[in-house]
């Protein structure tokens, strides 16, 4: 057992599963209290890349093409939370300019709110973000893995950089995908911290004003946008309205889904360890539990679950958990009657068959199930002039809330970069200007996920 | 492109699916497989060989390099080309 945290927590972290059989279980053993298994060539492994540094050539080579670049930008993923390397990633920042913009595992890694931070980038990225990204040319990747939500086609991959670095703690995602002219296998704040000491001692500041300048403008023209007129509640102006009480200071959680994408666009996100969402082979149903864990883990802090309403039905039992331990926790279902995500999808790659995303028969009233499980403070928004007032009432109440909110069925997640397109192919839809007029495409990429 | 690789790894049970599912799930289909007993009880030798291109075969050894039970990986072919 103690292998097995050692190993959950080393290197690139992650998970351990550990069997023990019942006769196992059933046996009455020693109780030993010390020692590991010995684990020889994971551990001739795991020190030869955490004692790993970066030689003075290795700074020279990386700052000669730094030097050399006018539009460098940073592509920041998870590897910065679990490394503890925000700091350190600040640091940089400051030092020498590059804008930086995160995965969806990285949102939190560098504040949102500062004029450098891009958001996120990729298949649902903001639209400044991806713009960005076709515009640099240097690329320095830290902790991330150029994965389909981000490089969908990675030969198109910021197209116009001429440097890729790369930073991981795993020697097997270097070149993985998308192949680097530079690259390092160590820990990530270490390995900050000697690019920063260096750059400092030896003067070398890249000159960005032009390359921030074009930034700043990409962010006002691009910015996130949506139907503001609309009768019908928009789920972003819901996201609006809690980040303007919790600037950036809430931990939130999510599930899988349209909502888990809006969280990720709207909210501000100022420090690590506040955004707790299943990326990848997303875990719809993760959003509660995460949000009883994080309350446990943090009782000071304001924790709110931003679910869906297919997202919540998976974990649903956990609401008496809540209650039962009378955690604070805020609980937010965004309900547009189906599987939202896969709509969106069915609408666009599917010609529009609503094959099993589609709940309106399903009887679920979420506000009789919440008070079933003991919320006292439970009600559903569907009225968009109470928004404000609502949303206000629900984080002020102390104890369990849950607020169901029916929004437009039919909002969806903008921009997208679609399965096996390029960012040059975003869409923005009706809200945010694009800069690039597309012509309607008859190809509808359907075997495409 | 035929690639031999010789892998030392713990000699347990379940070791040996750890790596043929590794590589099973990466749409490579080994072709032979022999596993054998070392000086060392506790360490056993496997070799293997299959059809993969010189990135593909780059790409598998360091995700084999990642498995807990494994001791080392080496590829004996690009060891002499260096």
């Amino acid at each position: 057992m103690r292998t097995a945290f050692t190993l959950a927590r080393s290197g690139r972290p992650g998970p351990v599963v550990v069997d023990v059989p019942k006769d196992v279980q059933n046996t009455a053993l020693d109780y030993r209290g010390d020692g590991e298994l010995a684990l020889s060539g994971y551990r001739a492994r795991l020190r030869a890349v955490e004692q790993s540094a970066l030689s003075d050539a290795d700074c020279a080579s990386f700052f000669a093409a730094l030097m050399q670049a006018q539009r460098p930008l940073i592509y920041a993923g998870g590897g910065v939370i679990a490394a503890g390397a925000a700091t350190a990633l600040r640091a940089f920042v400051d030092t020498f300019g590059l804008p930086v913009t995160t995965t969806l595992m990285g949102l939190g890694g560098f504040d949102t709110t500062d004029p450098l931070a891009l958001h996120l980038l990729g298949m649902h990225g903001t639209a400044y973000a991806n713009y960005a990204v076709e515009d640099c040319d240097f690329v320095l990747t830290l902790g991330a893995r150029f994965d389909d939500r981000v490089a969908g086609v990675p030969a198109k991959f910021a197209p116009r950089a001429k440097f890729i670095a790369q930073v991981d703690i795993d020697p097997a995602e270097i070149g993985k995908v998308k192949p680097v002219h530079w690259h390092h296998v160590g820990p990530l704040t270490r390995a900050l911290e000697r690019l920063t000491t260096y750059g400092r001692a030896h003067g070398l500041r890249p000159q960005l004003a032009a390359w921030h300048a074009h930034v700043a403008a990409l962010k006002r023209m691009h910015a996130m946008n949506y139907d503001r007129t609309s009768a019908l509640i928009q789920p972003y102006a819901v996201l609006e309205a809690i980040n303007r009480h919790t600037r950036g200071h809430a931990i939130v959680s999510t599930g899988v889904g349209q909502h888990q994408m809006w969280a990720a666009q709207y909210f501000d996100f100022r420090a690590p360890r506040h955004w707790l969402t299943s990326g990848s082979m997303g875990t719809m149903g993760f959003g509660l539990p995460a949000a009883i864990g994080a309350q446990f883990a943090q009782p000071g802090k304001l924790v709110i679950d931003i679910d869906g309403d297919a997202s919540i039905r998976m974990n649903i039992g956990e609401l008496e958990t809540v209650t039962t331990y009378n955690l604070p926790v805020k609980v937010v279902v965004f309900n547009n009657v189906g599987d939202g995500m896969v709509r969106q999808w069915q609408k666009l790659y599917f010609k529009g068959r609503f094959a099993a995303s589609d709940k309106s028969l399903h009887r679920k009233d979420f506000v009789l199930a919440a008070q079933a499980d003991g919320f006292a403070w439970a009600r559903r928004l569907q009225d968009k002039a109470a928004l404000e007032a609502t949303i206000a009432d629900f984080l002020a109440f102390d104890g369990p809330a849950f607020l169901e909110v029916m929004i437009d069925p039919d909002a969806g997640v903008y921009p997208m970069v679609g399965p096996g397109a390029s960012y040059a192919q975003m869409i923005t839809g009706d809200f945010i200007p694009s800069r690039e007029v597309h012509a309607a495409s008859d190809a509808v990429p359907s075997s495409m996920f | 492109m035929n690639h031999t690789l010789s892998i030392l790894l713990q000699n347990e049970a379940g070791a040996l699916v750890r790596v043929a599912g590794l590589f099973a799930a990466r749409g490579y289909n080994i072709d032979t497989l022999t596993v054998t007993a070392t000086h060392d009880p506790a360490v056993s030798r496997l070799t293997l060989s299959l059809q993969c291109d010189d990135a593909g075969v780059a790409q598998i050894l360091q995700q084999t390099r990642k498995l807990v039970d494994v001791l080392q990986v080496a590829h004996p072919a690009t060891a002499l080309a260096a």
